[in-house]
């Protein structure tokens, strides 16, 4: 049998080999054909369930729908008036999402559109971005088809005439709290630029004047005096305005909670206590702190040395910083031997532009050695300085918020160091035989903000924080701030041993900063708010920026010493404080439509009563009723959004 | 003798091979036609149901062509009031005065595609019917729209169901 009896069967073979292709090509291009149909109608027709969705809830009226029984509920509850019934079923659906009432909401939507609407779909029906209704979450869908529409409305159950009125505190009073900060001042040592410190010789008395303004038309005064002070030996006196504060009837470490132990002098090392004080009047006062015949070097005081004062003052009704601010700061009078030492802390808000910041600094005595510095820089120093020298200098270039600078937060240090010889003693008759820094001394500051602050109807109140807890190196503090804006912030920290201080400030949800060890900061450097500049340079006050607080928000301030040439025991005390003053309103909009003047004054004033109570103040409402007829009320427009799944 | 071998050969190969040729070949135009079928029922479908969807938008979105058209002299049907998916009873009226031929001819349906439309309420009770059922259809398309039926007192909810067919 040869090849020719074969040709048939091969013929056959190839044939039906292309058949089977052909047939397979062809029922592949037919089966893609078929699918790629389907997406396209399917989408047709949930966008035209979707559109048609808009449309009924846009187009149906209330009185088209009250048999429904969410509808009947809603008109025998009051929520919806006899007028209401003319008004759009999307009206109300976005009147109740503006009212916060999403209960009846999602009911009234439901009843709309379960039942008629296919159930084979998934829907969820959204105002703005609340959830008003889902048929079926949409988790993960194959084809989703949106449409909305801008909405907006008049409310519901309000009538459209009749009266409203608004309220307003025309005059109030109420308590006020000011912190007088007193940052760290002091004899004993003496310095200069090239030696450093000695402490070979005994430290003679100490004598610090601060003078402060309270309100003309304030009363009904009390202060307490937070004392953080070291004297070795030696007695301790105090002043407000000419008024002996009897500081030395308490007994040692000033402890009142040991009981007055009646003595007149006492030896002692550091001191920090809470005391009351007494004698304060309106307008001008002074505090006169001395510290006598110490038995060593020490005689200053420490950070934390603050007196708060607070009084019952008529109430500014309006809050108004003007954009730009010039000041003049006097510095407190510090007299000792052989030297006279303070800093002064000064801030300048963030985000302000600085015009110019200068120093006018006297000395009286001086004979041996001078210094004046801004944070960490020279401003004046002389070691054969005229007995009275005058320093004024244009500091602006060396204040921490100029360039490549601001992570070290707003708050900067003036410095001020007077020496008298080592040799002369404090009767040698060179002046009053004591160094001085005159209280004629002061800081200029000018500064533009970047913008006028104006809250008109809004007064500030001032809240204090304690840390509380115990004594240590790292302390934190929490509080809560409501709904309210924060205007200023302050951080007091007190201690009795000290070298340097880092604090930050955060507010969740950030996360807590942590501490650069390596690079002695706070980390991210962004929270860190004042570090500082210099050893033994920590001022009683500290400036916080008001962009770390938030309101409705827990608020956090962290402080350590201990770091860098820092003792383990620089604790920060219990007593340190955040101060932070915040805007509370004083005035309370147009209300509900009553069918009275009087029904609607009355629930203006009980609207602004609610609104201040809990600031405790006493006050005189202004109140102003409107009549208004037909006149409807719109809720804010928004988006009213379908969204259809599969 | 040769010749005898020569037809032999001839009978059984050849009857093999052509039946299993004429089985595949047949099986082939089998499929051919029917997938062709397939292909132009597709096509029909896609056809419809584009016409439908814009059949079914034309009805609930316009109120047709004149104003206040009649079966006399409609141009293009529309069965809304002047409100988008709020369906005129004026119009349901005017429509059921229309032959079937004529509405499908100003439908643009032609002799090709047939329609019924049902308008319900929520309960499901019938407020309109127009058109015919298909009887032997190679193709249905049904949509549904969610319109307003305006009658004098109220503006109830009613889906609208309309039928297209070849």
């Amino acid at each position: 049998m040869g090849l020719k009896g074969r040709k048939g069967i091969v013929f056959t073979l190839d044939v039906i080999a292309s058949l089977v292709v052909l047939v397979a090509a062809v029922g592949v291009v037919s089966l893609l054909q078929h699918s790629a149909d389907l997406p396209s109608v399917q989408y047709g027709n949930m966008n035209s369930i979707a559109l048609d969705s808009v449309a009924v809830l846009e187009k149906s009226k209330v009185r088209d729908v009250d048999g429904l029984p969410v509808v009947r509920d809603l008109l025998q509850a009051g929520i919806l008036l006899g007028e209401d019934r003319n008004k759009t079923v999307m009206d109300v659906i976005g009147s109740l999402w503006a009212q916060g009432n999403l209960t009846m909401a999602r009911n009234l939507t439901e009843s709309m559109l379960k039942g008629y609407l296919p159930d084979k779909i998934n829907y969820e029906i959204f105002m703005g971005d609340t959830l008003i209704y889902n048929f079926t979450p949409i988790a993960d869908p194959r084809t989703k088809i949106t449409a909305s529409t801008a909405v907006s409305g008049y409310r519901i159950g309000v009538p459209t005439s009749g009266y409203l009125a608004r309220a307003w505190i025309g005059s109030a009073s109420g308590r006020e709290t000011k912190i007088i900060e007193i940052s760290p001042y002091g004899s004993g040592c003496s310095s200069n630029a090239t030696s450093n410190w000695w402490c070979d010789r005994q430290g003679g008395n100490l004598t610090m004047i601060k003078s402060f303004e309270l309100p003309s038309t304030a009363h009904d005064f009390n202060g307490t005096l937070y004392l953080s002070l070291h004297e070795e030996g030696g007695s301790i006196y105090g002043w407000l305005n000419d008024v002996d504060q009897d500081l030395t009837t308490y007994g040692e470490g000033l402890n009142k909670t040991e009981g007055k132990k009646k003595k007149s002098k006492y030896i002692t090392d550091t001191i920090y206590d809470a005391m009351d004080v007494y004698g304060f009047r309106p307008g001008n006062n002074t505090l006169k702190i001395l510290l006598t015949e110490p038995s060593s070097y020490h005689t200053h005081s420490h950070p934390g040395f603050v007196l708060v004062v607070n009084y019952t003052n008529e109430k500014n009704v309006d809050y108004v910083q003007e954009q730009q601010h010039y000041e003049v700061m006097p510095l407190n009078y510090v007299e000792g031997n052989p030297m006279a030492w303070g800093v002064f802390p000064f801030d300048i808000p963030a985000g302000s532009t600085i015009n110019k910041v200068s120093v006018h600094v006297e000395g009286r005595g001086v004979n041996d050695f001078g210094g004046v510095y801004v944070n960490n820089l020279t401003v004046w120093q002389d070691t054969t300085p005229p007995l009275n020298p005058v320093v004024n200098a244009d500091v602006t270039s060396l204040v921490y918020q100029q360039a490549g600078k601001n992570a070290t937060g707003e708050t900067n240090v003036l410095s001020i160091y007077f020496n008298i010889r080592k040799e002369d003693d404090r009767i040698t008759n060179h002046a009053t035989g004591t160094v001085s820094i005159l209280n004629t001394s002061y800081i200029v500051l000018n500064y533009t903000l970047p913008t006028r602050v104006q809250k008109y109807g809004y007064m500030s109140f001032t809240q204090m924080v304690p840390f509380g807890g115990q004594e240590t190196l790292i302390k934190t503090v929490n509080f809560s701030i409501g709904n309210t804006e924060i205007v200023s912030a302050y951080l007091h920290v007190a201690q009795t041993a000290n070298w340097e201080i880092a604090a930050a400030a955060w507010h969740s949800p950030e996360a807590e900063p942590t501490w650069d060890g390596a690079k002695d900061k706070w980390a991210p450097i962004g929270m860190q708010v004042f570090k500082s500049p210099t050893g033994r340079n920590i001022p009683s006050s500290i400036y916080l920026r008001p962009d770390r607080l938030a309101s409705n928000s827990t608020n956090f301030v962290k402080v350590r010493d201990g770091y860098g040439s820092g003792s383990p025991y620089n604790y920060i005390l219990p007593n340190s404080t955040v101060e932070y003053a915040v805007l509370a309103p004083g005035t309370v909009g147009y209300g509900n439509v009553f069918n009275t003047s009087s029904g609607a004054t009355s629930d203006a004033l009980a609207r602004l009563a609610a609104l201040i109570a809990p600031y405790n103040l006493t006050y005189t409402a202004a109140t102003e009723s409107s009549n208004i007829a037909g006149i409807s009320w719109l809720w804010s427009p928004t988006r009213l959004k379908v969204v259809i799944g599969s | 003798m040769s010749t005898k071998k020569s037809g032999q050969l001839f009978s059984y190969d050849f009857i093999i091979s052509a039946m299993v040729f004429l089985f595949f070949f047949s099986t082939f135009f089998f499929v051919w036609d029917y997938l062709n079928k397939q292909i132009v029922w597709q096509s029909d479908i896609k056809d419809i149901q584009g016409r439908a969807a814009l059949l079914s938008d034309v009805l609930v979105r316009t109120g047709g062509y004149p104003e206040n058209w009649t079966s006399a002299n409609v141009e293009t049907i529309g069965l809304a009031t002047g409100e988008e998916n709020v369906i005129d009873p004026g119009r349901l009226a005017a429509l059921n005065a229309t032959s079937y031929s004529t509405a499908r001819d100003v439908l643009g349906l032609g002799q090709k595609y047939g329609l019924h439309l049902q308008l319900n309420d929520t309960l499901n009770n019938t407020i309109f019917t127009y058109g015919r059922y298909p009887s032997l259809p190679t193709a249905v398309v049904p949509i549904s729209r969610y319109v307003l039926y305006d009658n004098s007192t109220s503006r109830p909810r009613a889906t609208l169901r309309l039928i297209l067919w070849a």
